[in-house]
């Protein structure tokens, strides 16, 4: 009876210490994912957050008067304000620039087809808003299919009082 | 007697200490579950891009004498106002495209200082950001909204009172 019983118990030890040794090494693994995901998926955020805020405060903050193509790169438009001063935007596959801000994609980020467009509506007093101008910039990013990290900028305005 | 406390000493000891990493281990589950999710959601509520949709929302009801007058005499402290067919606007086409580029799925409004939790909706996740929303600030009313891509947003407007 007192044979072997220690070498049971050494085998038993061993084989609980090397299980939790091995749910320890996963849990580590998928934290360690998990932050991985959060943390990319945090930056791409908090980027789309700020460009966002950086056009939508000038664009719909602003008195926009026009807008024009410019030939900086194959997306680059001029737009002018009341006040008389212009910002530029250029888009081209990884890089985005509104005036000062300036937002540089990440190797897994790409610009996918950006447009602007105005959409019309059968609105037709004259004093009210009637028109929107939209600017779309789609970000995607391999990480997150599906996803779209980029601008979908509306700007109502009246077509009665400006012509853009 | 020695033989019997020398037997099995290292197993117990094994035992012991296993049972206590396990407890650490199932808490801090628990703990960064909790945490996870509550990130997650973190995601999809008052995203920027969403604030400025609202905020052009919140513009065309207030230029909007009708859709105005219809909110003030039909919200009342218990009641919301579901705007999502556009019926209190002037013009239901430029509502339904304003909503349209916004890719708003469905948005309410609500008295700022109604009890949002009795606002019943379907989606069990709208209802979730519902809940989370704490009533504050001295604006008249709440336009609450959920969103195409599953997010959700909300954003307080009207006179103080």
């Amino acid at each position: 009876m007192n044979k072997g019983f220690t070498v049971i118990e050494l085998v038993t030890t061993f084989a609980l210490t090397a299980a939790i040794v091995v749910v320890l090494i996963n849990v580590g693994l998928v934290i360690r994912n998990i932050y991985n995901k959060f943390d990319n998926k945090t930056e791409l955020l908090i980027e789309q957050a700020n460009l966002s805020n950086a056009m939508n405060s000038k664009i719909n903050g602003d008195n926009l008067t026009s807008y024009e193509v410019c030939t900086e790169s194959s997306f680059c438009y001029d737009f002018t304000f009341n006040e008389g001063t212009n910002i530029r935007l250029t888009v081209t596959n990884n890089l985005i620039k509104f005036g000062d801000y300036t937002y540089k994609l990440d190797n897994n980020s790409e610009v996918l087809n950006p447009e602007i467009t105005k959409v019309s509506t059968n609105v037709d007093t004259i004093s009210d808003n009637n028109k929107f101008l939209v600017i779309k910039i789609p970000i995607v990013n391999k990480l997150y299919k599906n996803e779209d990290f980029g601008i979908n900028l509306i700007y109502p305005y009246n077509s009665n009082k400006i012509d853009l | 007697m020695k033989n019997w406390y020398n037997k099995g000493f290292v197993l117990i000891e094994t035992l012991i200490v296993t049972s206590f990493v396990a407890g650490v281990l199932i808490f801090s589950f628990i703990e960064f579950t909790s945490i996870s999710k509550s990130y997650e959601e973190s995601f999809k509520y008052n995203t920027v891009e969403n604030l400025y949709a609202l905020e052009d929302i919140k513009n065309y009801i207030l230029s909007d004498p009708g859709a105005l007058n219809a909110i003030n005499s039909s919200i009342n402290p218990d009641k919301i106002i579901d705007i999502t067919n556009c019926s209190i606007f002037t013009s239901v086409d430029y509502c339904n495209k304003l909503y349209e580029l916004s890719n708003i799925n469905r948005i309410i409004i609500s008295n700022n200082y109604f009890d949002i939790r009795n606002i019943s909706v379907d989606d069990e996740y709208f209802k979730t950001f519902i809940d989370k929303i704490k009533g504050s600030g001295n604006q008249k009313y709440r336009l609450i909204a959920s969103f195409k891509n599953y997010t959700y947003a909300t954003l307080r407007f009207g006179d103080n009172e």
